[in-house]
Order: C-alpha cells, then structure tokens, then sequence
C-alpha cells in the first residue's frame, strides 16, 4: 500500500521542486500559438514557477492535448496520474475574446479494467473514458465545443473547437475533464489546468504594473498500486491529502518588501474547500471566478469552493519567511485540518537575484475596478422565471457507499431535462441545501450574479459561476440565458457528488 | 466502511443517535422514550447529543415541545420565511400532524 506519508515529504521538498516538475511537452510544428515555458516570474532559481502557458496568435490557439497515465512523484511517493500533456498542471492557456480554440485531443490511456460492465448511471465507472469542459467559458454546450456529454474512450481522438464570443468576460477560467462516473477520479489525480481570457483586471494601471502568478492548488490521489482505480480513496472528506501548488509539495513563494504581486489561484480538487491564510501580509481580493470585484477588498481570510478562482493581491510591507495556509476549518460536519501550502519569502527590494528589469508593483487600486461589460446587474424586475432547487441525499443499496445524491429528489439522469428554458430568459433560482455539508455549485455556459446566501444580501452582487450553498443553508442567484441553446448541466464542484448523482440537465431553447 | 463524512442520513443516523442517547428498544430507562422515525431525518443537522455540529443551527434537546411545534408548523406554512427557513419547509413539509407531535415532544422532553 501507498504509504501516504512517505519519505519524500518535509526535508525533500525542495528537491521535488528542482528535480521532479513537469516533463518536457512537444509542440506540434503546425500548432497555431505560442508557448512560455514554466518558470519562475522572478528569476530565481527556487522561486515557485508559474505553469507553463500556450497562447492564442492572431485569434487561434490551436493545440495539441492529451490525456494519459504519467509517472509522477507525490509527496507520499512514486505513482501514475492521469493527467494532461504529461503535466500537473496541464499548461495555461491564454486567451483573448473572439479567439478560437482549437485542440486536437487524444485519450492516450489504458482501456478499462470494466469496459465488460454495464454502465450504471450515479455509480463511479470507466475511469479512462473522458472528454474536456471548459470551466466557466460562455460558449456553445454542442458539438465539439464545452460538449459534457462526449466520451471519448481510451485510444481515441476528438478536435475540440471552442469560439470565443467577441465580448466574452475576461478573466480565470480552467479546463478539466466531465465525463459522467470518471470526473472524480480523473480530476483527483490531477487533470487540470488554468485558462486566462485576458482584459478588463489586467488593464488596471496597478494590476498591469505587477509580477502575475498563477497558482494551482491540487491534492492528487495516488492509487494503491499505481493508478488510481477505486472511488474508495476519494469518497471520504477528510481523507488525508497533499495539498500541491503548481504540482509542488510546499514550494518557495518570494516577494520583495514593499511589492505587490497578482495571484491567479484556482483551487483544482475534487472535494475540500481551501480557506487561504497569509498571515503577516496584506491580502486584498480584486475578482473572484475572473470577474472583478466592486474594488479591492483587503480580507485576511477567504475561501475557495472546488472550482472557485480568486484574483488577489498580495502586499509584502517587511522581509522574513511568512506561511500561505489553509487554517483548520469545518466543512460542514466534517473537520479538515490546517495545511501549510507554501513558504512566502519576503526579500530585500533591492535584492541582487532579481533583475532591475523585472516588474515591481507596489499599489493597490483604491477606486472602482472595472466591470466585463457584458455583465450588467440583473434586478429583480427583469426576472422571467423564479425555480428552486433541493440538494439532497438519499440511500440506494448497491450504488456506491449505498449513496446517491439528489438535486429536487432525483439523481442524474442523462435522458432527462431537468429545466427547459427559453433563449433570452432572466431567472433567479434558490438553492436549498438539505445536507449537513456545504455543496459548490457549478452552472455551464453562462455566469450568474449573486443575490443573497442564507437570505442575506451579497452587497458585492458578485458575478460567478461556481457558488458553495452552505450546509444546511441557501443561495439564491439570477442568471441571463444567452446567445447559446442546447443542453448543458448544474451540478456540485465536490466531484464525487457529481459522479454520484448531484447534477442536472439544463436545455436552453429558441 | 460506509461513510458518515458525506451523509449521516438513514439508518447508520439513527443507530448513532441511539446510542449516543442511550436508547433501545430494549431501554430500562423508562424515563426516555423511543425515539420517533421522523425525527431521524433532523439529527444529522441538529446533532444527536443536543450539540449540532454547524454552528448556526439551533440547539432542540430540551427545547420547550410547544415551541418546537409552533416553529414547525411555521416551517410548514411558510409563515417563516427566506433562507434557512426555506431548508427547514423542505425537511419538514411532508410531516403529518402526529408526525410534528412526536418530534416535538421528543426533542422536547429529551434531555
């Protein structure tokens, strides 16, 4: 068995981070974009490298991608993931609005050890079966673009097209794989990565003028003999993780006194929240999901559902070695403990292993940030349908752990639309969490703007697309559908309650 | 192991809270009744030893039966309203009225 705190935690940390990052990935020569190499945007040698990035060229980013069972070394040892290009994380993509996305992906893994099975809908299966989804893109839910309802089966390929409206919200996407019973298993193992849309945050003078990081947050499952075959390992909240940032077990953060860096994280795991603590430097969030916030919003404390992105601001005023934490905390019944994440090193501003050249922000903005254009505030005059929505749980004997999760009763159904709603509709829908943990929910295709959680007013009126509804507790949001009919899913950003029955269809008609 | 960290609800619920409480069926503390069926559905949040676990939800051991009552007959009418209030009418909506009885005077008169 996988000893899940080995020998390689602690002391070979930083020889993890030197010697065991991400392995080289080809280009194919006709690929239309650029790429960045993962490196460290401050030059030195430790520091924690950003991921490396692909970048859209002249409106196109078109891409090889794959999928494919990767020996990697976790904190508790040597295993295989299933991952994409043969990185934890896969590479950054970057976009502008209008471009197109082009990937040509490949399911390069095994074929199932339960291919022979009938396929049982809500239980956990064919963990090499997959596809792609496109993290809170506004784009069409058909054909070969953020389609969930592909599976592309191990040995086959599929050429994803993903356009761009012209207007699409800037700001922190991410990629990862959807496919119905193996979406746990694949994301716990680390199948993700970032996607920037660029604008709006990044044109405010002091966002501009700052170094930009991109920060992954994930805590692979190793299986017990390599790849990770069972559910088991994934089910429970509190299964002892280790948490990865970039794929590196507690990396060097380095920041110089006085300076003010741009955070991109995106906490990529299946199921525990990640409350985030920096304790002795400033925090001041500017968006959350990629939209900008009213204005900066100094905090010393915010948390990250699965799914959730958060553009931050972090302000070093003195030199020492402070700690990026997720302090202990209760997810609902459950109790996480804390974890130290990665070591933040505050430098001298002058000091000599970074170059003159390199960026040095040193503001926050004090005004109003700017808005993504197209995300205007709904009132409640311009509402159309008013839905509900029960999150529940409910015993089914031979389902795994006897267990389905339900949304309004019922668990998944693939055949069935759950919500019918016309192109052009304006609707508030109430999430109603009958259940002693907190459950993230996630919409496809088209953001939603916060109204109230618990019944309690969001001044902010923030603009999302993944929001937790509290244990026991309530969310209302109100949401625009446009510009895409078809059909696409709601469902929880706690994976294995997705794979276990937690999701609904949404088809939007003409 | 079947988990208790996603769900508590069903019967491994009910088991613990009998245990926690001290009630059998075979109980020689005639003091204590019988738990009711229906009040098994409100012990993962409220908690089986009169301390619920979230920290914003309400204490029942030993809570006045009366106001129990009222609160979910409330509940069910939809005379409280918004928020939180909206969980408790869809956990307590389908009670019938010996079913809001039971839980009342069980929660009640337990402690």
């Amino acid at each position: 068995m996988v000893t899940r705190r080995g020998l390689l935690k602690g002391s070979a940390a930083a020889t993890l981070a030197a010697g065991i990052g991400p392995l080289p990935w080809l280009v194919s020569p006709s690929s239309a974009m650029e790429t960045v190499t993962s490196k460290s945007p401050v030059g030195i040698s430790d520091d924690l490298a950003n991921p490396m990035e692909i970048h859209s060229v002249n409106g196109r980013l078109k891409a090889d991608f794959y999928m494919e069972a990767t020996d990697y070394t976790l904190p508790s040892g040597p295993t295989k993931l299933r991952i994409f290009n043969a990185s934890l994380p896969g590479p950054t993509l970057r976009l502008k609005p209008g471009d197109t996305l082009e990937l040509a992906f490949g399911n390069r893994m095994p074929p199932n050890k339960d291919a022979r099975k009938p396929v049982v809908t809500n239980v956990p299966n064919r963990f090499n079966t997959t596809n792609v989804h496109y993290h809170g893109f506004h784009v069409s839910p058909r054909g070969n673009s953020d389609n969930v309802y592909l599976q592309i089966e191990p040995g086959q390929s599929f050429n994803y097209v993903v356009q761009l409206p012209v207007d699409h919200p800037a700001g922190n996407y991410w990629y990862h794989p959807h496919r119905h019973g193996s979406v746990s298993a694949q994301i716990a193992s680390g199948a993700a990565g970032m996607a920037i849309i660029t604008g709006t945050l990044d044109d405010v003078p002091e966002i501009a003028d700052a170094i930009e990081r991109v920060l992954v947050l994930q805590a692979p499952i190793a299986g017990i003999d390599g790849l990770l075959e069972s559910e088991k390992p994934i089910w429970p909240l509190d299964a002892e993780r280790d948490f990865l940032v970039n794929g590196q077990y507690r990396p060097k953060i380095y920041i110089r006194e006085g300076e003010v860096q741009h955070w991109r994280i995106l906490n990529a795991g299946d199921a525990q929240f990640i409350p985030l603590r920096a304790d002795g430097l400033e925090m001041h969030l500017v968006g959350l999901d990629g939209n900008p916030l009213p204005m900066a919003q100094q905090t010393d404390e915010f948390t990250l559902a699965p799914g959730n992105r958060a553009n931050l601001l972090i302000k070093a005023p003195k030199t020492g070695t402070y700690a990026l934490k997720r302090p202990a905390f209760m997810q609902g019944k459950a109790s996480l403990p804390e974890e130290h994440l990665a070591d933040i090193i505050v430098v001298a501003a002058n000091d000599p292993r970074i170059a003159p050249g390199i960026k040095f922000g040193k503001e926050i903005p004090t005004g109003e940030l700017p808005k993504n254009e197209i995300l205007t505030d709904i009132s409640a005059d311009e509402v159309t349908v008013k839905r509900k929505f029960v999150l529940g749980v409910k015993d089914v004997s031979g389902f795994f752990d006897d267990t389905e999760f339900t949304i309004n009763g019922r668990g998944f159904d693939p055949r069935r639309d759950d919500v019918v709603a016309k192109l052009g509709a304006v609707e508030e829908w109430t999430l109603i969490n009958t259940t002693p943990f907190p459950h993230p929910l996630h919409i496809h295709v088209n953001p939603f703007q916060v109204i109230d959680i618990n019944g309690e007013p969001d001044t902010r009126k923030p603009w999302m697309d993944t929001i937790a509804v509290p244990a026991a507790g309530t969310v209302t949001f109100r949401t625009r559908f446009v510009d895409f009919t078809g059909r696409y899913v709601m469902h929880c950003h706690i994976l294995p309650h997705e794979d276990t029955g937690m999701m609904i269809n949404v088809n939007i008609e003409v | 192991m079947r988990s208790l960290i996603h769900r508590t609800k069903g019967a491994a619920a009910i088991v613990i809270a009998c245990s926690v409480l001290g009630i059998t069926a075979k109980a020689d503390d005639s003091k204590k009744a019988e738990m009711p069926v229906a009040a098994s559905q409100c012990l993962s949040c409220h908690g089986t030893n009169g301390n619920p676990a979230l920290k914003d939800v309400p204490i029942l051991l030993g809570q006045q039966p009366l106001y129990l009552e009222n609160a979910i007959r409330a509940y069910q009418e939809g005379r409280r309203t918004g928020g939180q209030a909206l969980v408790m009418h869809e956990i307590v909506k389908d009670l019938s009225d010996a079913d809001v009885k039971a839980i009342a005077t069980w929660f009640g008169g337990t402690q």
